[in-house]
């Protein structure tokens, strides 16, 4: 079975199941309600004038993630990421986090750089494995698990920061 | 597994966890209290991520997709009708031809992307319009008529140099595309507008006009070196 045989009622089921947490990817790239929206639509737009092109129904929602992520690169004309992908070995672990304190996760997460908050939010938003995010970031599996990794460090540093400055605040 | 085998692979993924890396963790009180951390972290990403979409957004893009399918339905007939009627009084025979996919992505544009281009169009360099009309041998002369608008732009996958201009025959677009290559000139009718796409000496480009003698007129414009 392929989606053309699905045709418009499977075309309204997929839009129905899976547009809010596409606009929550777009939100979380662009940050603006009204652009994520209006990426979210460019994406089904796209979508419905290729439907019937994509041949395995389970490849589906990496599809749309992929079209979205072309359409906000498309927008910002941005051909590609500013990666830096050392091995993973030389990465510091920490021992442990910090979460007994109040922490503001969201500025931490803004202020991820782009490179590393893209697969986090592959993951946690769309439930994609490390391969799967590897396949439509066009990158290995290993830079997908190196870049997750450093996006958790990096929150943790700055959680840290904020923890820091509202210790010394007080 | 070690302890720092099981971190890494905690960092990569908190809610995945092998049989080997959970034995791990019941037995070593630390990697215990570093994978409950991190899940608890990863909790509350999961809570903030979770914006709310707006009310009404899956019926906005279903009326721009599926119902939007059902109206060019209608569209086509009315425009085959149309089209019959024209082919039938020996008129537009410029665009007797089937219709070019180039040529017609940019009438598309210019209807339903171009106003959107402008508005989140990066300030233009004009100087580096001088250079990219000169590195594909076209012309731009001030006879073309007055130059309402300049910009950059996505367009089918590559960079456009975006162009408007108001000629005595009406508003104009040109999309000046040096990345972009076709094999040979392609017209296109559609939308009430017409359209060419052309080689240059780099890449294309797109003319959007509002007739045909217009068209013709800023082809001959251009394409004059």
């Amino acid at each position: 079975m392929n989606l053309r045989a699905v045709g418009e009622q499977g075309f309204e089921r997929t839009v129905r199941a899976h547009s809010r947490e596409l606009f929550r990817y777009a939100y979380w790239l662009c940050r603006d309600r009204g652009r994520a929206e209006d990426l979210v639509q460019d994406t089904f737009i796209r979508a419905w004038n290729a439907w019937g092109e994509l041949r395995d129904p389970g490849a589906l929602k990496g599809w749309l993630y992929t079209i979205l992520r072309n359409e906000h690169f498309r927008a910002f004309e941005r051909k590609h990421l500013d990666i830096d992908e050392r091995d993973i070995d030389d990465i510091d672990l920490p021992v442990e986090f910090r979460t007994d304190v109040a922490i503001d996760v969201r500025r931490a997460l803004h202020a991820l750089p782009e490179s590393l908050r893209e697969p986090l939010l592959m993951q946690v938003l769309g439930g994609f494995t490390s391969r799967e995010i590897a396949g439509m970031l066009a990158t290995s599996e290993g830079a997908v698990m190196t870049r997750l990794t450093r996006a958790r460090q990096a929150m943790r540093k700055l959680f840290e920061r904020e923890v820091l400055g509202q210790e010394v605040a007080r | 597994m070690n302890c720092l085998e099981l971190r890494r692979d905690i960092l990569a993924n908190p809610a995945s966890a092998s049989e080997e890396g959970l034995r791990h963790a019941d037995s070593c009180p630390s990697c215990a209290v570093f994978r409950a951390r991190a899940l608890a972290l990863e909790t509350e990403i999961a809570d903030l991520l979770a914006v709310p979409a707006p009310d009404g957004m899956e019926d906005r893009i279903l009326a721009a997709t599926v119902a939007g399918r059902r109206d060019s339905r209608r569209r086509f007939l009315a425009m085959a009708a149309s089209i019959a009627g024209v082919a039938f009084v020996g008129a537009g025979a410029y665009f007797a031809t089937q219709d070019d996919p180039d040529a017609l992505a940019g009438i598309n544009f210019v209807v339903e992307e171009e106003a959107n281009a402008i508005l989140t169009a990066k300030p233009a360099n004009p100087a580096d319009l001088v250079r990219v009309t000169h590195l594909m041998n076209l012309t731009l002369p001030s006879q073309l008529g007055e130059v309402r608008y300049i910009g950059t732009c996505p367009f089918q996958g590559t960079i456009a140099h975006h162009l408007i201009v108001t000629t005595p025959q009406g508003k104009a677009t040109l999309l000046l595309l040096p990345d972009k290559s076709v094999d040979q000139r392609g017209v296109a009718s559609a939308r009430g507008l017409r359209s060419l796409v052309k080689p240059a000496r780099r890449g294309s480009a797109a003319v959007i006009a509002e007739s045909s003698r217009g068209l013709e007129r800023i082809e001959q414009m251009v394409w004059s070196s």
